[in-house]
């Protein structure tokens, strides 16, 4: 509520100030990567700054506007697509084809603008319906070789060293969550922070409601599809059944909750720290993996609804400034009747 | 066309068993469960175990699962989703997904991960014919016993003393507290409730067709197309529903093989964007 009213003045522009100097501050702590450790490592460091950025995406519209998507893997998944058929097919540099991932899922963001109408679980099962069917359009349209008997998918060839591919990430990363931290300090910001507190309140007040959910929606579409053209190249083989798994899906959701969603760095936090204990996990006890980290999620959610972050920030009330973003009860994504 | 129908409207009685319980929870404690799939599950493979580990007749078997669902179900709100289901909707999601992740791993733990089918010995005779199309006489059992748990659990709803409970905290939650309900000792009751027809509907299900823990997800997304159709809030729209979405899903199997996933998404998509209220839903409340 608060950050409605904090406006363009002095204090804005200095939390933004701020926020970008804890972007370099992360940027820097994370650039040696390469060096210092074995290529395992980087690849899963890859991995991680991969789920930073879906969860950061999925974060715009899930945390900020309060509009869970259930089927937001499919925009990773198409970009990646988009991203095979483009260096293979085609023969275009990755470059161009980060752009055009970036600007296909957007388009075709934009197509969802109907499902709008709906909320909550609504909007939720309604937008994994749509997954569902591009999931199935890819599997069978020849132009995509889906896997069927005759087709084999897309191996890509890698264009990069993997400390290239890290670096790509992590610039990608970078520029990413700068733009979050510009969007959530933007007119668009305040208006999604409104509409999730209260929609009809919001657009009594003359806010666009539609617009700003569109924009969200659009936004936080059109980088998994950057990312996804970057990854097809990563991981060298692009079919449905690579790209685009629920899991994308579910671990955007699940980084952003963890960590706390509807704040900046609530998704970071989040990714890094499912990252870690998957790691652990699968590393240690393979046979127990997933029921770990189901357990951990139900502890999680149970004991400290509001993710990491205001799980944090309750440790460290005692600071008597309260921070703007510092983790409002996230979208009330009203589904009881 | 005839026979699609037919064994479509077979499954459905089980379908719509399966989603009453998600329709219940939805609309009393207002929450999304996506952990029902694992009761159905559950409760079949439950119901596989008691019958051929055991070596209990097929009935008492089926009974005895769905009670131990209802519990395990009341036993998840009681120690989870009490805690939960007030704050925030989204976090109820994340929630109910982990559990479903837990009991599905201790199910492959426990009972392995392979598919289970039940054969019942009936004694029955094989099958009789409508029209041209031959109809199971046994599907045709589960068929009646179906409609049957239905009319109780209707019954269940609107005359028991609990059931005016549930009711009132569905429509009124702080009146109902006024009143004298005791909130968390309903949504136990309700959960319960939820667990047992949904275990009762896996427990029939795994002995026609195959069940796996796996397929928890499945049963949730088909639960929520079931209530999807035939409206939040309406147990004959879910009964409907549940027969449609049978026909439904049978028919685009047969017709449609490769793409059915896609047919049946498709069309709850249409529902969803020109009648989110479903066939028999009260209108206001879905879109809230």
């Amino acid at each position: 509520m608060r950050s409605l009213f904090v406006g363009s003045g002095r204090s804005g522009a200095a939390r933004l100030r701020l926020q970008f100097a804890w972007l370099a501050v992360f940027a820097l702590a994370l650039a040696p990567i390469p060096f210092l450790v074995n290529d395992y490592w980087v690849r899963v460091a890859v991995f991680v700054l991969i789920n930073i950025g879906l969860a950061s995406s999925w974060n715009i519209i899930g945390g900020f506007a309060g509009y869970a998507s259930f089927g937001h893997g499919v925009f990773f998944g198409l970009g990646a697509f988009v991203g095979a058929i483009g260096i293979v097919r085609y023969g275009l540099p990755l470059l161009v084809m980060m752009v055009a991932g970036g600007l296909v899922t957007g388009v075709i963001a934009l197509l969802f603008t109907p499902i709008f109408k709906q909320r909550g679980l609504y909007f939720a099962l309604s937008s994994l319906a749509v997954l569902l069917i591009f999931d199935n359009i890819l599997q069978r349209w020849s132009f995509t070789r889906g896997l069927r008997q005759y087709d084999v998918g897309w191996s890509v060839q890698p264009s990069l060293s993997l400390t290239g591919f890290y670096y790509t990430f992590l610039g990608l990363i970078l520029v990413l969550i700068g733009t979050v931290i510009l969007l959530a300090g933007s007119r668009v910001g305040y208006a999604l922070h409104a509409l999730r507190r209260d929609e009809v309140l919001a657009s009594s007040l003359g806010i666009r409601v539609l617009k700003y959910k569109v924009i969200a929606f659009v936004f936080s579409a059109a980088w998994p599809g950057v990312l996804g053209a970057a990854f097809a190249p990563f991981i060298s083989f692009v079919s449905v059944q690579s790209v685009l798994d629920m899991k994308f899906t579910l671990n955007m959701i699940l980084a952003t909750l963890f960590g706390g969603a509807g704040t900046v760095i609530g998704p970071i936090v989040g990714a890094i720290a499912l990252s870690v204990i998957d790691q652990l996990t699968w590393g240690n006890f393979l046979e127990y993996h997933r029921l770990i980290f189901g357990a951990l999620i139900v502890a999680i959610t149970t004991f400290a609804p509001g993710g990491l972050v205001s799980l944090f920030l309750s440790l460290t009330r005692r600071a008597p400034k309260a921070r703007p973003e510092a983790a409002p009860p996230i979208g009330k994504v009203k589904v009881s009747s | 066309m005839e026979d699609v129908i037919i064994y479509g409207l077979l499954r459905g009685g089980i379908y719509a068993l399966a989603a009453f319980g998600f329709s219940l929870v939805l609309g009393v404690i207002g929450i999304v469960n996506f952990a029902h799939g694992v009761f159905v599950v559950f409760g079949g493979l439950l119901t596989h175990y008691l019958a051929t580990k055991l070596g209990l007749p097929y009935v008492p078997a089926l009974i005895l699962a769905a009670v131990a669902t209802g519990l395990l179900a009341g036993l998840i709100q009681r120690l989870f989703i009490a805690r939960t289901f007030t704050s925030e909707p989204l976090m109820v999601l994340v929630q109910t997904f982990g559990i479903a992740t837990v009991v599905t791993e201790l199910g492959i733990h426990y009972w392995g991960s392979q598919e289970r089918v039940l054969r019942v010995e009936t004694g029955l005779p094989p099958g009789f014919f409508i029209g041209n199309t031959f109809v199971p006489s046994f599907d045709f059992v589960l068929f009646l016993l179906s409609l049957i748990s239905a009319g109780v659990l209707y019954l269940l709803i609107q005359k028991t003393r609990f059931g005016r409970a549930v009711r009132a905290c569905r429509d009124e939650r702080q009146s109902a507290q006024l009143n004298g309900i005791n909130l968390s000792r309903t949504f136990e009751q309700t959960m319960f409730v939820s667990g047992a027809w949904s275990g009762l509907a896996g427990g029939m299900f795994i002995a026609l067709s195959p069940l796996a823990p796996y397929m928890d997800f499945d049963w949730t997304i088909n639960s929520f197309l079931v209530m999807v159709i035939g409206g939040l809030g309406s147990m004959v729209g879910v009964l409907v529903g549940g027969l449609i979405f049978g026909v439904l899903a049978f028919a685009s199997s047969f017709y449609v093989p490769t793409v059915a996933p896609a047919v049946t998404f498709s069309i709850l998509l249409l529902f969803l964007l020109f009648r989110p209220q479903g066939l028999f839903g009260s209108g206001q409340g879905t879109r809230k």
